[in-house]
Order: C-alpha cells, then structure tokens, then sequence
C-alpha cells in the first residue's frame, strides 16, 4: 500500500504551483470551454459566461471560501494538453517527464528511440491461442505501465485503421496471430506507409479477415470471379477512401464528388491480389491450419493459382502481363501509394485520432505535404508524420482562437487515463491483470462498444466522417458509440471505481471482488485538505487546464458541505472524483 | 425530463439551413381527424438489418426451370434442392427456402410473410440500359458503409443534406401519435443507425447483451454512497449536466451533454417498465445476439403502456453476412441463428397477442453476387426482403423475381459487352419499400414526401403487402 501511496508524486513544478495561494489572480489564462459561443452557426444566442472572478452574486474578486479559482502553471497546462494526444493522457510524472525533456520534439524523438512493448510473448505463454482474454491483458498492463507511450498511443490508431477484429470467429481463436498482427503495427508505427501497407497486406490475419488468403485467378467457364474483398477494403479504408480529395481534405463538389476508384479497378485488383497462401501449410486446398506460424508468418505466393493477365490500375497505370504473384501486389501498393489521396486520408486519420475531430484544410495540407515527403525526399514516413501532428501550431494553439477544436476521448483511451492518473493496481488475486468491476478487459466493449482489436467490422468502432448533427459539419465520430447503455455502464463502473475498489476499500470485509483493479486516492486525500489544490489537480490532470469555472464552482461548493478530518477528505475526493469521471465535460479533449 | 423531443437539434438544423422549408402541407398538421385515424392504433415497426450484405439469393430460391439458371450461375454455392423447402406463389409459381430457415417457411406458409423480391437502392427505375448510360445511380455503389446509409435514409446520396432516416420520419410520427413521453418512442438494439436519424426526435441506443442498468448517484441510487451524501451527490451530476447544455456551449459540448442527461433519463424509465415485462417465459438463446436484441424489443412491445407508447419503431442488427469466403460453411450458421432468433421472436409477439400491431422487416447493405468467386460471393446490389407478422398479406411474392441466368441477363449490372456481372439490379426501389411499411404505422404522404424524395420517380408508391 504504501509502495503505491509514494509511487504518486506530483512533479515538482505542480506542488509548487498548489502551494501558491489561489486567490484573485489566476497567472494563466485557461480557455473556457464554449466562452466562445456556439459553433456552425448553430448556437451563437446566450453567449454569455461568467468570467474567471465574477462570483454567482455577480459582484468580483472573491475570497476562496466562496470562489474557486484555478491556479495552474502555464507549462504544466500545456504539458498535460500534449501528453493527452501523444500518449493515454498525462500524469503528474509524465508531465514532470515532459517538463524535463527539453523540448516536445525531444520528447518525441526519445519516445520513438525506447523498446517497443509486445503482445505477443505474453500471449503465447498465457493464451491456448482460442482465448481472447489474454490479448487485452497484455495491451492493458503496456498501455498502463511501460513507457513506449506513444508508439502504443499510435499503434492502437493505426488498429482502427487497418481494422482487424476478435468478432470474426477464426480470429478470435487465433490469439497467437492477432497479437503477432497488432505488434506489427507497433513496430512499424513510425517506420514507412508503404511496407506497413505491405506487411499488413500479406499478413494472414488481414488475409483471413478480408479473405485475400487463397482468393484465385478467374474460371470463366464456371463463372468464378476474384475477391473482391481486399481490394474493395484496400482502396476505401486503408488508403484512398470513396472521393478524390484535394491536400485540404475536401471531395468536391460537395454534392457530387468524384469517386476515387471504379467497380471495374476494384475488380482489377482483386485480380492483382490472388494467389496467396498461408506459408506453413503443405497444400492450396488444405483444412489443416493447425501449423506454427500459419497465422503469424507473410503469406506466401503460389504461382499457379495468381492471374497473370495485365491490370489496369489506378491513375492510367498497367500492372503488365506475366508479374509473378509479389511482383503483381509491390506493383499495385506502389501504384496505391502514390494515389494523392493517401497523404490526405492518413494524415487526417491521425488528427482525428490524436488532436481534433475537425481540423483545418491548412493543417491537413500541411500533414499532407508532409507524407507526401518528409523533408529527406521520403514518402509515407509515418514517424515524421506523427511528429508533424503533434507539434503542428494548430495542434499546439488551435484551441485558443477555435472553439470547435478538440476531440471526445475514446472510452477505452478514458479509461486507461483515469487508471493511469490513479495509479491503479490490479486487484490483490487478480494474477497481475487489470479487472473492471463487471467486465474483464476483453469485454469492455460491451460496456463501451469498445475494446482493442474487437469492432464490429472493418468500418472501425465509429466513422471518421459521421457529424454532431445529422447532415451538419461538425465531426465527432466518438460520440457514435456514447449511446444510452454505453454512457449508463461506464458511468457506473466509474461510481464502483470509485466507491468499491480503491486502495483504502475493506475489499475484505465487504466481500467484494478480489480481483477487480484499485485505484490509489491517498495522494488526492492529502490534497483535499485544500479543496482548489484538489480542483487544480483535476484540471491540470484531466482537463489540461480547461475545467469549466461553473462545474469548478459546483464541486468546489459541493466539498465545501463536508467535514475536512481524514473521513470527509476521503469522502470530498470520492464524491468529487466521481462527479469530475462521469460529467459531460471529462468527455471532451481540447 | 430532458428532451426526447430535441428541440435544441431542430433549432440548430434551421440554423444550418439544412432541413427543408416546411412545405405548409406537411408542417400545418393536417386535417385533425386524419391525424386522429393514423395515431388510433397500436403500431410497432421493426427493422432487421442484416450487416455486411446478406446472400439473400440462398435464402430464398428460385424453383422449376428458373432453379437450372440459379444453380449454373451459382455453382458450387447453389443451394442444393434437396435443401429447399418448397413454397408456392400464386403467379410466379414454385420457390423455396433454404431448409435452415423453417420459421420462414411456416410464417410464409401462415401467410404472415410476403417476400419482397429484388429490392434495393434505386433513384429512379433503372433498366440495365440505363445503368450503362446516364441516368443517376445511387452513389458509391457496392461500398458497405455508403449502401447501408442509401438503404436507412431512402436517399440517392451519401453526401449533402439529405441525411435523414425514414425510420425517423417514423418515429415523428409515433412522437406526434404519443405525446411528450418520457422516452423516445425509437430503440435501436443495433448500435448508431442512419435509420432512425430524424430532424425532430431522438433515439434510445440500447445494449442487448447486458441489462438496462439505471445510473448510480442520479435519483438516490447507489448501494455505496453513504445515504447522506447521495442527496447532494444527485443534484450536484444534474447541475454539471445542466451547465453542459448551456447554450453558450459548443455544439460538441452540449451534444455529449444532452447524451449524458438522455442516458440517466431513458435508463431510469425504462428500468422499471422492463423490469414489469421481463417475459422470462420465453427461452431466448442467451447467446444469439439476434435472438438477445430482438427479446429486448419484444419486452419493449409488451411495456407499450408503461411507456405511453402508442407507437413504437426499432433498429435491430445481425453481422457476419459479408460471406467473400467460406460461404458454404458459413452460412448454415447464419442462416440457424436468423432463424432461431426470428422463431423466438414471434412466438413472443404471438403469446403478448400482438401479432396484428407488430410488423417486422429485412434489410441488408446490398445483395450478393450471383456468380461466385470460388468459395464466397461479392458484393451485389438487388437482393430479397422479407416481412412478417399479423397485419402482412403474406404467402406471397411481392414484385418480379430476377433472372438468375448467367447468360443474355437484362437484369444483371455487368458490362456493355454482355460480360456476366452477378450483381442484380433492383426492380423495386428501397423508397417504395419505406413507404408501404411507414404508411402502415400512420406516416402521411406529404410527410413521406419530405422523408422519401426520390419516391415521386416511382408510380407505385404502396406495394400492397400490408392490410390496412
């Protein structure tokens, strides 16, 4: 217990910046979430907030037994705002870390240089390769604990781009694959577009979930035809999308934008992308799966089943006749590859994922230009694009002058966050795996309708383009998924968290479940004997700064009515944790 | 309660010039005794989407000479006849079920079911002629995501403005029909759905694999907080809510919030009323997620009173169907979960005596391709729907059942020079589909024609397969 109690300390920079007295003057300026009025035209009426000092009685300057005033160091601000899209959300240490790195780009560079945390290894030795469970444990425990953040941040973005999934029966008893595949997105998520492209195309889960895998040359005679399957995917998912666009992201016209790829080049490349096997089994035909590495090794060409015929591909380009089975498919990625649209669908694949649901034409322009070559002459150099996102003025700055700006947080990355914040440790019979109270971890899609590696389809947990509103502007494809049932068991799972399993829970005498993860709220207790050094911390932590003044006043108020022994501590960090964990406002990150 | 009728969203759309200008017929409410006639009786509509593009060409099976040209386009994956279970049309003679699917059979036989053939996203009646020259196609043809929006809105379109369901023009209808419930009158089982999106009202989004749980802090519930602090704990996650919906907020902001208040407000209603109508009497496979979603449904239906809902509308979801591979093996699979959950299903509505005031229908993203790609089947676009319950006239098929040769097929979206596509173009148009089941459930025609714009390209814009 205490192990865990001092293993969360505040940075250095935070503790200094709680003891300053919290009254009158703020030194930062904190963005107020919709000061700004409304968006799209759409709700500009009642515009008005209280500003920063203005009491409830409207007179000003308050003393703080009335008035809770946000008193954040402006690094710190910024630090925690980074650390939100470049890793599963900022802690004390990581913002100290990241005060501590120099600069944002050196932190980069540092997280990109650390080891990569697989799955894999703990997958094979724990799994019987049909169960799922141990997958999701591995992905939680390096989510939670290992330090390549940002490789893990970006992987799991690059997981809801080439989409493979646990809902597919053969997947998900192919556990030993599906953790071989998602390390391969962690290792290759800053290398290059093209050989992920590559490495995702012949992997035989891909191979499976989209059915490339055996897909054969035409037999007129008998009307049969190539899959379509990967092609289709390949080309309106993983690369291209529906429209041409321009570098602004934009299909125009609007209503009658032109498609970027026919049915008949569909059919071309399905075409192209026949004649793979899986490597380690003796025959084309065979049932027999069961051989090491048919799941996790490439496939591999067989000549004889590949059509060989020329194909007409994309941008007027042929793929000759008489390609061997490779030389057909490194013909058609590069053909893909260089198709303008890949820059621009990338790019904003990773603004949305990581900044901002809607983001400017000029910073996808610029992410664009920057796949398109990464100052060396490189294209598809994935590191230089994350990087490039992350550090983008609009990624930095963009929530200063744009209200619209931000994203919702994915449940699944919320959830990590709060666990990480709270120094959470698994349950003390847990075997050293995180537990929800009624979900294990391979579950919580059913709480959330979202867990790793596990959408519905290939169309990913929710759609890049799906709006606010129905037919509006505004994206926010998240809040597909924060439905009735969805919002009430996360809501309530928090409330358990919370009110069941921490530390200091008698998990014992209540009978309760021994195996579900404690979070650790003794740093917060010490913390409340200041209510706003409490509110701070949630603000810096959760909020990077942009606690609503209102909802501060509420939990402020709402402390302020129990006693401040060690008892009504405990009780001020429980209720107002819980309030902070389920209100709208944690939902959205600016 | 907080807005099941989402005022807020309609304001925000006019502001955003993007819902059409009231045409006087349809916004003046009309006569007060039509409205009345429509709104009298129960009514639920339920929509079973099969995702990802069932193979309905092996669900339903051309007999007689039609089998030969079925089976040589189909090869491999025909449906051998010695799984067919025979049925009859009066006009268009012999056909079958695929023998997995014997609740289809019966209900068809019961005539509680009318196949309606080869229906699919069209703007206009298209002729292979017309697919090869000018006339407007549906956009982005043959993609999942774009086909399954063209089937739930009735639109030509995936961009622009004309994003609505008519499934939502449905459940206005049943908002009008209800009054100011509690809840919204719109379930989906089946996750977000462009089905039920409407201008006016909202939807309940619910999980069929775990219960309807209210949420703990709101209303003084909650084993753990002590008693004297829940209290407070309740109104202090209402004003934080509250203060979320401000107008001054950003539209992402109040929307979450206004998801956040609609959860806590639905999930307390509907705790209760399905807490009274459990129909534990009905052994549903608690691991056919169909079967689950459809149970919830069921239990909706039965809570009609509870709820104050005249009228009801629902959004049910099966995945899997995108058989590109192992067709053979996977479709037995698919086929006896649909039919088991279907089977359940409408022995629940039976037992509650609701057959008559329920009608249930198939849609799915596309058909598949008649030809086959060796072991699984492509991405179509005509396919067959199926609807059931007490009020269809069933027992028979609705529209012209396609040619399946493989050869000189004017019905078949393949090329100028007469190659053989597989992909079948629709006779009848999804429009004409929403129209007959939303008239049914009291929608009026003016209303369908803000919903269905394309419908006006169609003369027949009721297909009969409803009693009134």
């Amino acid at each position: 217990m205490m192990k865990i109690f001092s293993s969360l300390s505040l940075p250095t920079i935070v503790l200094a910046s709680l003891l300053v007295q919290a009254c009158g003057d703020t030194g930062v300026v904190i963005d107020q979430v919709g000061a700004s009025g409304g968006s799209g035209g759409g709700g500009g009426l009642g515009g008005e907030q209280p500003t920063e000092n203005t009491n409830p009685d409207g007179s000003t300057g308050g003393t703080p037994s009335t008035t809770s005033v946000s008193n954040l160091n402006a690094d710190d601000v910024e630090a925690s705002r980074f650390l939100a899209q470049a890793t599963f959300g900022a802690t004390p240490r990581t913002i100290a870390e990241l005060n501590n790195a120099g600069s944002f780009a050196d932190w980069i560079d540092n997280q990109m240089a650390l080891p990569v945390s697989l799955t894999e290894p703990y997958t094979r030795a724990n799994s019987n390769n049909s169960s799922t469970v141990e997958r999701h444990e591995i992905w939680w425990n390096n989510t939670l604990d290992q330090p390549d953040q940002l490789r893990q941040r970006v992987a799991f973005a690059l997981s809801q781009l080439f989409v493979t999934s646990d809902q597919d029966f053969l997947l998900a008893n192919n556990q030993y694959g599906m953790s071989n595949y998602y390390d391969t997105l962690s290792i290759n998520a800053f290398g290059n577009y093209r050989e992920l492209l590559e490495a995702v195309t012949l992997h035989p889960i891909m191979g499976v979930y989209l059915s490339m895998v055996r897909n054969e040359q035409a037999d007129l005679v008998n009307n049969i035809r190539p899959d379509e399957n990967y092609a289709r995917e390949v080309l309106q998912l993983f690369s291209l999308g529906l429209f041409q666009l321009n570098n602004r992201g934009e299909a125009l016209p609007l209503n009658n934008p032109v498609p970027a790829y026919t049915q008949t080049q569909v059919e071309e490349f399905a075409r192209v992308f026949t004649g793979w096997n899986f490597s380690a089994v003796p025959s084309w035909e065979t049932n027999n799966l069961g051989f090491e590495g048919t799941f996790t090794q490439p496939m591999i060409p067989v000549e004889e089943f590949h059509d060989t015929g020329s194909k007409n591909l994309l941008n007027g380009a042929v793929a000759p006749a008489g390609l061997s089975t490779r030389q057909d498919m490194e013909f058609a990625l590069d053909n893909i590859f260089q198709h303008n649209n890949v820059g621009v669908l990338i790019s904003r694949h990773f603004i949305q994922q990581l900044v901002t649901s809607n983001p400017s034409g000029e910073y996808i322009e610029r992410m664009t230009a920057v796949f398109n070559d990464n100052g060396g002459g490189v294209r598809g150099d994935l590191g230089a694009l994350v990087k490039a996102v992350l550090l983008d003025p609009e990624a930095r700055e963009g929530h200063l002058t744009n209200p619209d700006f931000g994203k919702i947080k994915e449940p699944v990355v919320r959830l990590a966050h709060v666990w990480r914040a709270l120094d959470a440790v698994p349950g003390t019979e847990s075997l050293g795996v995180h537990n929800t109270s009624d979900f294990t971890l391979h579950r919580i899609d059913e709480m959330s309708s979202q867990a790793v590696m596990s959408s519905p389809s290939v169309f990913n947990f929710f759609k890049p383009d799906s709006t606010v509103v129905t037919g509006g502007v505004l994206k926010s494809p998240e809040l597909e998924i924060m439905t009735e049932s969805n919002l009430a068991s996360t809501h309530n799972n928090y409330h358990d968290q919370i009110y069941r399993f921490t530390t200091r829970s008698d998990i014992a005498s209540n009978n309760d479940n021994t195996r579900v993860t404690l979070v650790n709220l003794e740093p917060l207790v010490e913390l409340a004997t200041d209510p706003d050094s409490l509110l701070d911390w949630y603000n810096l932590i959760f909020f990077a700064g942009g606690m609503p003044d209102d909802m501060r006043q509420t939990l402020f108020d709402y402390m302020n009515t129990l006693p401040s022994d060690d008892a009504g501590r405990y009780a001020k960090v429980q209720d107002s944790l819980f309030m902070v964990l389920t209100a709208p406002q944690i939902h959205l990150q600016r | 309660m907080r807005n099941p009728v989402d005022k807020e969203k309609r304001r925000l759309l006019k502001a955003l010039s993007i819902l059409p200008l009231a045409s006087g017929v349809s916004m003046v409410a009309g006569s007060g005794r039509a409205l009345a006639e429509s709104c009298d009786t129960s009514r639920s509509l339920v929509c079973i989407f099969m995702a990802g593009g069932a193979d309905s060409f092996n669900i339903f099976v051309p007999g007689g000479s039609r089998y030969n040209d079925y089976r040589n386009s189909r090869n491999e994956l025909a449906v051998p006849e010695s799984e067919i279970l025979e049925v009859s049309d009066a006009q268009q003679g012999s056909f079958g079920f695929h023998s997995r699917l014997p609740t289809l059979k019966s209900l068809y036989d019961e005539q509680r079911l009318a196949v309606v053939s080869n229906t699919g996203t069209l703007i206009q009646p298209t002729t292979k002629s017309d697919f090869l020259g000018t006339v407007a196609l549906p956009q982005a043809l043959f993609a999942h995501n774009t086909q399954q929006k063209l089937w739930q809105t009735g639109a030509g379109i995936v961009t622009g403005s004309t994003s609505f369901g008519w499934g939502g023009a449905v459940s206005d209808h049943a908002q009008t029909c209800n009054g100011n419930t509690p809840v919204a009158p719109a379930f989906s089982m089946g996750g977000t759905t462009d089905w039920l999106e409407s201008a006016n009202s909202n939807y309940v989004s619910l999980n069929a694999d775990i219960a309807v749980e209210r949420m703990s802090g709101f209303n003084n519930i909650s084993d753990w907080i002590p008693t004297s602090r829940l209290s407070r704990v309740g109104p202090s996650l209402e004003s934080l809510i509250a203060q979320g919906q401000a107008s001054g907020n950003t539209l992402m902001s109040r929307a979450i919030a206004n998801s956040v208040g609609r959860a806590s407000d639905a999930t307390t209603e509907l705790h209760s009323a399905l807490a009274a109508n459990t129909l534990s009497n009905i052994a549903f496979n608690s691991s056919n997620k169909l079967a689950k979603q459809l149970h919830l449904v069921a239990r909706l239906i039965a809570s009609r009173e509870q709820l104050g809902m005249q009228k009801q509308v629902f959004f049910v979801q099966m995945g899997g169907w995108d058989t590109h591979s192992d067709q053979l093996e996977r479709q037995p699979d698919l086929f006896d979960g649909f039919n088991e959950a279907i089977s359940t299903y409408q022995q629940a509505i039976d037992g509650l005596n609701l057959a008559s005031s329920v009608t249930s229908f198939t849609a799915s993203d596309f058909g598949r391709t008649l030809s086959s790609n060796g072991n699984g089947t492509d991405h179509g676009w005509g396919g067959h729907s199926f609807v059931f319950g007490g009020a269809v006239d069933g027992g028979r098929i609705v529209g012209d059942t396609p040619n399946y040769a493989s050869t000189n097929n004017e019905d078949d979206a393949g090329e100028a020079d007469g190659s053989f596509a597989g992909r079948i173009i629709p006779k009848i148009s999804v429009n004409q589909y929403a129209a007959t089941l939303s008239r049914w459930m009291g929608v009026s025609d003016a209303d369908l024609a803000n919903a269905l714009p394309d419908l006006r390209n169609f003369t027949e814009t009721d297909l009969g397969f409803m009693r009134a």
